[in-house]
């Protein structure tokens, strides 16, 4: 992730949001979407991304499917049904987090 | 713009020959750095695929690589979590009594030279599971070099080691609590490799499914 080091501790929570918005997305997809969706103003490094897919692939919250597109094989990801409910906890978990956060910051709007 | 086969297969040996060896791991990144490619081509309205490509190389070849080496570790990380999960199946504490008992009735019934000859070969026993799944599968079912499955030489390798330490300390087997503290440690490296047997095979099998096209 090039913009800060903040978002790093959230990139497992952004993956998860958006397969639980898709079916099922690549690696470069993600990277696309979420470069679409902040404007620019996140931009999500191939290095930073698949550890992170690989490491939700291991602890179950993903499932993977492996298909021929455009002269190539790709490799969908998509959420468990442990993914899924992982998802609702890290999206509170995220919320609870930035709610503190403005609490700190800026007393006046939390 | 889309790439032709032969551009797609152009990258492809190109990171091959960039040392990214295992076929699951060039096979993402293959997808990445196309479809990176397409974009531009598309972006730049230009059917020049090298020099799109040699640009997209002389910005991202160094991360590329450094992506290579982190896509290992997680592969690891896959290796011993599987080999966790395996671990907490009801066949572990069977295999280890099974094992315990056995070496036991062998220690009992054979004099201490046969012991000793017998546990210095239990390593083998693991090794040979692993070497015969990873024949069948490279060999016999034409699987190609996938990262997990040859990661999974390390543990083997690790777990072949603890015995041979043990077998040293064999030499000193004269009274019951050595013998059982030899037998239980041979066993527990025996059941650890057994089930890692299991692990592999579980694993080998996942890779043959989700990749049957690469093959």
């Amino acid at each position: 992730m090039s913009n800060s080091k903040l978002y790093k501790g959230s990139l497992t929570t952004i993956i998860l949001k958006l397969l639980n918005e898709n079916d099922k997305m690549y690696g470069y997809e993600i990277t696309q979407r979420v470069k679409e969706l902040t404007k620019g103003e996140l931009k999500i490094t191939e290095g930073a991304l698949y550890p992170a897919l690989h490491k939700l692939e291991a602890e179950g919250l993903l499932d993977v499917e492996v298909a021929k597109v455009d002269n190539r094989l790709r490799k969908y990801y998509k959420l468990t049904e442990t993914g899924t409910k992982e998802t609702v906890n890290k999206l509170e978990e995220l919320a609870e987090y930035i709610k503190t956060m403005q609490a700190l910051v800026n007393p006046k709007l939390a | 713009m889309k790439l032709t086969k032969e551009d797609i297969q152009f990258i492809d040996t190109y990171l091959e020959n960039s040392d990214v060896v295992f076929a699951d791991i060039r096979m993402e990144i293959v997808d990445h750095v196309a479809s990176d490619i397409e974009d531009r081509m598309s972006a730049s309205n230009t059917t020049d695929f090298y020099n799109v490509f040699k640009d997209y190389m002389v910005q991202n070849k160094a991360q590329l690589l450094k992506d290579n080496r982190q896509f290992l570790k997680s592969a690891d990380m896959k290796i011993w979590k599987a080999f966790l999960k395996g671990l907490v199946s009801p066949l572990t504490p069977l295999i280890f009594l099974t094992s315990f008992f056995g070496f036991y009735f062998l220690y009992l019934n054979f004099n201490i030279e046969t012991f000793r000859l017998i546990i210095s070969y239990v390593p083998l026993i693991g090794l040979s599971g692993f070497l015969l799944t990873y024949v069948v599968y490279h060999k016999a079912k034409n699987l190609k070099r996938f990262s997990v499955v040859e990661r999974l030489a390390m543990p083997f390798w690790v777990f072949y080691q603890i015995p041979n330490i043990i077998f040293n300390f064999s030499y000193q087997a004269k009274n019951l609590a050595t013998v059982l503290w030899i037998v239980g440690i041979v066993s527990l490296v025996l059941t650890l490799m057994l089930v890692l047997v299991c692990v592999s095979i579980k694993l080998f099998k996942s890779y043959e499914k989700q990749y049957k096209t690469l093959a």
